[in-house]
């Protein structure tokens, strides 16, 4: 059974999106490199704009990883802490943001290492239920009650497929499907090649379309 | 004068000298006392009190009873509901205080700071919700208290105390 | 990773070159199967994500974090500046026999003495917004460091709390277990805390 929750093809809407999303992405880079400058001989207020600017992407990222608001608010302090250390190093050779999610990476797996938390093969349905603070899901509205209840399903499923993957696997696909980075920067970012990338991808996908499989979602 | 200036020179390196023989072994020895041996060696005692407005039978022991009175006066009298004492707290390595079904403290050591004290991470949980984390230093002979929920006409405060490791007798 | 692999992925993300498309569309004719059951896959898991994760959220008490960051950063430097400080004045110091006199006199009230200094808190803070942190510092009177809350959840009145003497503990069984017993040396409670920090009582 080929089931697909896509309702219909949005290639205009693509198009439309992405000349406005570039035009933003240049803006945002321009104010980023006017803060990081100022930051650099000392202005902390300069600082203080880039936490405000950045904070919602850094918490939603290590709170998709580790599932818990608590957490999730101290490592995305940690990761602001050592941005503020690290920043008179920063060369401006990659994008502000992809080394900025390079070190939230590097916070998260050191913390995530501390706790032995390892996703592969596992699935602890109370993680799920305690991602509840953190969620905004605005669940889409179907055409008709059975599609409903046939979509909410599938959902779940992937969902749960999603996080039985092994850390690495889930980082690489939240980072391109969630946060849109190319295969470049999520290589900057993780500290990995492009090549590694992909690979993750493919597996990550591969497991996935194995797990809907067995359960006649394919 | 270069004579004098010489000599008072050599004087004030002999009295340099006989000073940092004397100091170096003091120095030494007060901070080994302060920080111990080990963070293995500190003991923590944790309680659950019942902090009411009314009189209660079975008062805590004096010192603890005190403490409680001035740190939270608008109750009367203070009962132990439950209390033990754990040693060799390892650091990342949660522990917890007096356990129940409705109210939970954990703490984590964080390791010992230079002047004797400890750092801790303290979460209060009520069921699986955390309703409070801190950082904080504890030192011996200065606990942490914590009021908590009500319950019946009072309310809970979980008692935090580091002891240091008594030598055998 | 294979180069069929990689195209397939590429493909999948929309990162073909023209080069590579003539390659993909070879391998789509061998395989079509596989390519549509991936990229079915591929959609329905970017759908779903998008709406179960969040690229962007909202901090909880945007300002108050803020304001810690700025806070700790600042003690840090503070630290640091100490510490740099200590060591340029160092040699001056180190100079004068008074400084000596004076230092090994100080030495000596440290040892005889406890060390007189008070718990301190870092940082409290409460994730549950309905919980109010009234006061968090060290109290003089009470020598104790007191952290008042208000706005928690009141306890049922009918909770027993009779089985909370407890003598020993051990910590046998599986990693995170944790086995409470009272003066009959009966296991009142066993605390698990899973690998996430959540404390299960049974």
């Amino acid at each position: 059974m080929n089931f697909s929750l896509s309702d219909s093809s949005n290639e205009e809407e693509q198009i439309y999106r992405n000349e406005g999303s570039v035009e933003i992405e240049n803006s945002n880079k321009e104010r980023d490199a006017q803060l990081i400058e100022r930051c650099q001989s000392g202005d902390y207020t300069a600082f203080d704009e880039l936490i405000t600017a950045y904070r919602g992407k850094i918490y939603a990222m290590i709170f998709n990883m580790v599932r818990n608001d608590a957490d999730a608010w101290d490592l995305s302090q940690d990761v602001f802490i050592k941005v503020w250390k690290a920043l008179s190093k920063f060369e401006g050779r990659s994008a502000f943001y992809t080394w900025l999610y390079r070190i939230a990476h590097n916070v998260t797996y050191d913390w995530l290492r501390k706790k032995k938390i390892r996703g592969a093969g596992e699935f602890n349905d109370e993680m799920l239920n305690e991602a509840e603070p953190g969620a905004l899901t605005a669940p889409k509205t179907f055409d008709t009650p059975d599609q409903n209840v046939q979509r909410a399903e599938l959902r779940d499923k992937i969902t749960i497929a999603i996080n039985s993957l092994s850390e690495d696997h889930r980082e690489v696909i939240l980072l391109k499907e969630v946060e849109g980075l190319s295969y470049q920067e999520i290589a900057e970012s993780i500290g990995s090649s492009i090549g590694t990338v992909m690979s993750r991808l493919y597996y990550a996908r591969k497991k996935l379309q194995e797990t809907l499989k067995d359960n006649n979602y394919d | 004068m270069d004579m004098i200036s010489r000599q008072f020179e050599t004087s004030r390196a002999i009295f340099l000298g006989i000073t940092s023989l004397v100091l170096l072994p003091i120095l030494l020895f007060s901070q080994e006392r302060k920080t111990g041996k080990s963070y293995l060696d500190n003991t923590f005692w944790g309680a659950l009190v019942y902090a009411s407005k009314g009189k209660i039978d079975k008062p805590i022991n004096a010192k603890l009873n005190s403490r409680l009175k001035k740190a939270f006066p608008s109750f009367q009298s203070f009962e132990l509901l439950g209390q033990h004492t754990q040693e060799n707290v390892y650091k990342e390595y949660v522990n917890w205080v007096v356990p129940s079904n409705e109210i939970n403290l954990g703490f984590e050591s964080k390791g010992l700071t230079e002047n004797g004290g400890m750092k801790l991470l303290l979460k209060l949980w009520r069921k699986k919700k955390v309703i409070l984390k801190s950082d904080l230093i504890i030192f011996p002979d200065k606990p942490v208290l914590i009021s908590g929920p009500e319950w019946k006409e009072g309310r809970l405060i979980f008692v935090l105390e580091i002891q240091e490791k008594k030598a055998a007798s | 990773m294979t180069e069929k692999e990689e195209l397939i992925t590429r493909w999948i993300d929309g990162e073909l070159n023209t080069e590579q498309e003539l390659e993909f569309s070879k391998l789509k004719e061998s395989d079509p199967d596989l390519c549509a059951s991936l990229k079915a896959t591929a959609e329905n898991v970017r759908e779903v994500l998008r709406s179960e994760f969040n690229s962007d959220a909202e901090v909880p008490y945007g300002d108050f974090f803020n304001s810690q960051i700025e806070k700790r950063i600042r003690q840090s430097h503070a630290k640091e500046s100490e510490v740099r400080g200590v060591l340029n004045a160092g040699l001056i110091w180190i100079k004068s026999p008074f400084t000596w006199a004076s230092a090994s006199a100080f030495c000596l009230l440290l040892f005889l003495s406890n060390g007189n200094v008070n718990s301190t808190v870092v940082s409290t803070y409460s994730p549950d917004p309905s919980v109010r942190i009234v006061s968090a510092e060290f109290n003089e009177e009470a020598g104790a460091t007191v952290i008042k809350l208000e706005g928690l959840e009141r306890i049922p009145d009918d909770t027993d709390f009779s089985v909370n003497h407890i003598v020993s503990y051990d910590r046998q069984g599986p990693p995170g277990f944790v086995h409470f017993y009272n003066k009959q040396d009966e296991v009142v409670y066993i605390m698990e805390t899973d690998e996430y920090g959540l404390p299960n009582v049974f």
